[in-house]
């Protein structure tokens, strides 16, 4: 049993002992408060950089928040107070036994009890000494202020720089991206259906996707690296080096022909006008298809005859070229090598010859005779045949049209992925990627003149023009000592004379390409060489 | 069955032991505290072995402590030939009535008060057969067993210097005193005052102011006297800090001590705390008190290691860390 008197001394005497505790926490919250903000400021400070003052602000919330804590955690209890109170007070723990036997009700409590509050009615509470921490104010005070003061010095000159890079970096990586997604919206909008058949819009869409915003310079030029590879590989997947060569072959076989159809066939082939060319041979069979010669007139039969026959030379030389090369050896041409592209298992030199044993058949057929008693049935499993293997060259034509466009547009991504990794790395001052698609739609290089007499699309693929990853060496380069020979009085260098004498060489080539005395192996042996060479040429 | 009231009883007990104090002062000057002690010791029905210097007045207070208590007193020199049968007596042949029979002759040891004198000096049969007759307040010869009177107080004294031809106390026997008192040289004026006091023809009266069955009064007063479980735990930290197997031991006794004191010494501190707080006027037990009577309970209860023997460690600093320890 507790007296009132005591209950009341008990509750003051803890009020106060928490209250001094309060004080105490406080004085050693604000000193290390003071301290961790220095250490908060020098560690910034030593770095060069400015202090950040949403940290030193989280700092003192959390020192504060720490020490509201531990104070919460360590609050007296009366107990504990009793025991505090007997030895601060001199009370030789009259307090603690108070609280010890709370209830106990035998004449020796009693007497207990009266002596305690006997006792306590000559202590103050007040007497319990609360120790003001003002050392602890003051210095954790001076600390908090060197380290406002420090506050206010701004960022190193280097480290300005280099949150500088960062900044722009960022900037520039979300710059990227968002070029690049619109970019490749517009691209996928503008593909050709050909192209669609080839091109995997998802996957453009993906490889996007994957650019990521990053203050890392080294991680931007990485991310663009790896975009650069997968359209790299994307391009080399559309690459039908064979087909390619067969086609060559057999404009170069249809430019022998006598027959002006056949030629013009060659040349589009040549130039990789493959659509037109397709176009062409459509139109072609389509005249010379003969479905019941009964029905015609001989008139028309006549004309019907003439043009399978012109179909005829062109199959014929086409074979022929096929013959020759050895195409028709190959199990599989133009295959897929990527996820783009897929090939549809029919090889170019194999159609040819096929289009070309059914046309032959079919004119045989014709001289037969065999119509005029009503036995088409021959003639037409060969022109079906015949109009089955075009479908199929067609179709290969379509595709390595579709394939060339591809190629160009890849390329011209790649460019312009170089030209994103020279803004990324802070070389050029904008991206200009619209710009740069609305050139390159065809033609040479501004600056790149031609001496032919047609003209030839523009392969983007062969440029190079991440010039940022080119480096000389200062001081080691030949100086340019010599003087120049120029045509007196005309005012011109000697290089056109250069340029006069290298065309000369190209129509020898050409002529000799063109002579039939010549094997075809070797005039192709030819051909490939002066091709590079003014490839070469070209883009130096 | 005693009706009176525990205020009552209490200062019975205060005033009894201030006349003691004042009636053994008279004679005695300058051994405040060991009087004191002493009667805390008699008042819990302990034993105390005083230890000094011969001529400090160890057996002139004793025999004043048994003038005032109006108490039988016997006083034993302990020499090393001296018997067990000196001490608790022995069978004599007597004829009575033309019968001849043996007839327990009583020794010494049957008083209120016995002072045992140098008892390092008996062989250790002998002081065994008077420790033995301390713990179990009996005699026991021939089958016969003979109680001691009530109270009965041993006050053993011995000499810390002269160590020639002595058995010091076993640990064991050792532990059945209550108190350990040393006794000090007094000082200057203390000294005068002693020369003053025994220097003239006239000797102080010392009057007897209590009796056996006050004494028995006062002890059981003292077991009403409450301790708080703080309190209590306090002391038995105190001790248990005195063994160096304790987790909470200080470095010091871990190093310097082989064992630590018994929960005999935890009883007898208690008891010894409650008297103080009577003595102080309360009735409940502080932890001032149980320190107070830490190192009269315990410093012969300690048995020191080597390293504590070769570096000459005082038990006293021992049990003072323990109390500190305890906090």
């Amino acid at each position: 049993m507790k007296t009132e008197g005591l209950q009341k001394f008990l509750v003051k005497v803890t009020r106060r002992l928490n209250q001094g505790l309060a004080w105490a926490i406080t004085g050693w919250a604000v000193l290390l408060g003071g301290l961790a903000l220095l250490a908060h400021a020098m560690v910034y400070r030593l770095n060069g950089m400015k202090i950040p003052w949403g940290g030193a602000l989280m700092l003192c919330v959390y020192t504060l928040a720490i020490g509201a804590a531990i104070w919460w955690i360590r609050l007296l209890s009366s107990r504990e107070s009793a025991l505090i109170a007997d030895r601060e007070l001199g009370l030789k723990d009259a307090l603690t036994t108070a609280m010890a036997f709370d209830g106990d009700e035998g004449e020796v409590h009693q007497l207990r009890l009266k002596q305690t509050e006997r006792l306590l009615s000559e202590k103050k509470v007040e007497d319990l000494k609360i120790v003001f921490p003002a050392r602890s104010f003051w210095i954790g005070g001076i600390l908090a202020a060197v380290a406002l003061g420090l506050g206010f010095l701004p960022n190193s000159d280097a480290v300005q720089g280099r949150l500088d890079q960062e900044s722009l970096t960022v900037e520039r990586t979300e710059a990227i991206k968002s070029e690049f997604e619109d970019y490749i919206e517009e691209l996928i909008k503008e593909l050709d259906p050909d192209e669609r058949e080839v091109l995997n819009p998802e996957e453009l869409k993906r490889w996007v996707k994957e650019l990521k915003r990053t203050k890392d310079q080294k991680e931007a030029m990485r991310q663009l690296a790896r975009f650069e590879q997968k359209v790299t590989q994307a391009m080399a997947s559309m690459e039908a080096r064979k087909d390619d060569e067969a086609m060559k072959a057999a404009a170069a076989e249809l430019a022998k022909s006598d027959q002006a159809s056949a030629r013009q066939l060659g040349k589009k082939l040549d130039l990789n006008e493959f659509k037109i060319a397709e176009e062409d041979l459509k139109k072609l069979a389509k005249e010379a298809e003969l479905k019941n010669p009964k029905k015609l007139s001989p008139a028309e039969l006549k004309k019907k005859v003439e043009e399978l026959k012109k179909l005829r030379e062109m199959t014929k030389r086409m074979a022929n070229a096929a013959r020759k090369r050895g195409l028709g050896q190959q199990k599989k041409l133009g295959a897929a090598k990527g996820q783009m592209a897929p090939g549809n298992g029919k090889d170019m030199g194999r159609l040819m010859e096929a289009m070309d044993a059914d046309a032959k058949a079919l004119l045989g057929e014709i001289a037969k005779g065999d119509w005029q008693k009503g036995d088409w049935d021959k003639g037409m499993r060969f022109q079906k045949g015949f109009h089955e293997n075009l479908r199929f060259f067609n179709k290969n034509l379509r595709r390595m049209h579709g394939k060339n466009l591809a190629r160009r547009r890849l390329a011209q991504l790649r460019g312009d992925l170089n030209k994103a990794q020279r803004f990324a790395s802070g070389q050029a001052e904008s991206l200009g990627l619209a710009q740069n698609r609305m050139a390159g739609q065809g033609g040479l290089r501004p600056g790149v003149g031609t001496d032919r007499s047609r003209r030839k699309a523009r392969d983007a693929s062969r440029e190079v023009e991440n010039v940022a990853s080119l480096e000389g060496q200062k001081g080691v380069g030949p100086s340019i000592t010599a003087v120049e020979e120029a045509d007196s009085g005309t005012g011109i260098s000697n290089r056109s004379a250069e340029t006069k004498a290298r065309a000369a060489r190209l129509r020898q080539a050409e002529s000799f390409v063109r002579r039939d005395d010549v094997p075809e192996d070797l005039k192709m042996g030819v051909k490939e060489y002066f091709e590079r060479v003014h490839e070469v040429t070209e883009e130096k | 069955m005693r009706t009176e009231s525990i205020e009552t009883r209490a200062n019975e007990f205060t005033i009894a032991f201030k006349k003691i104090t004042e009636e053994v002062g008279k004679f005695i000057v300058g051994q405040d505290d060991i009087i004191e002690n002493v009667l805390i010791a008699v008042c819990c029905g302990g034993h105390v072995l005083l230890e000094g210097v011969p001529g400090l007045g160890k057996t002139a207070l004793v025999n004043t402590l048994a003038q005032a208590l109006d108490l039988k007193f016997n006083r034993i020199q302990f020499t090393p030939d001296l018997l067990p049968s000196d001490v608790v007596g022995t069978q004599v042949l007597q004829e009575t009535d033309g019968h001849r029979g043996l007839k327990f002759q009583h020794g010494p040891v049957f008083c209120n008060i016995l002072l045992a004198d140098e008892i390092n000096r008996a062989t250790p049969k002998t002081q065994a057969a008077l420790l033995e007759t301390m713990q179990e307040k009996r005699v026991t010869v021939a089958n016969e067993t003979h109680a001691i009177g009530q109270p009965f107080f041993v006050l053993a004294t011995q000499n810390p210097i002269e160590n020639d031809g002595t058995y010091p106390l076993p640990e064991a026997q050792l532990d059945r005193f209550f108190y350990k008192l040393t006794v000090d040289l007094p000082g200057h004026d203390d000294f005068s005052e002693i020369l003053n006091r025994t220097g003239g023809n006239s000797q102080p009266e010392i009057r007897a102011v209590a009796n056996g069955a006050e004494i028995i009064r006062l002890g059981e007063t003292l077991r009403e006297i409450p301790i708080a479980p703080e309190i209590q735990d306090h002391l038995v930290r105190v001790v248990r800090n005195t063994h160096p197997q304790n987790d909470s031991a200080p470095s010091k006794v871990k190093n310097y001590l082989r064992h630590g004191a018994s929960p005999r010494a935890a009883q007898a501190m208690l008891s010894a705390a409650r008297v103080r707080a009577l003595l102080d006027g309360r009735f409940h037990v502080a932890r001032e008190d149980v320190d107070a009577v830490a190192i009269p309970a315990m410093r012969h209860r300690l048995i020191l290691s080597f390293e504590g023997e070769a570096e000459g460690i005082v038990s006293d600093d021992l049990v003072k860390s323990a109390i500190r320890a305890a906090y």
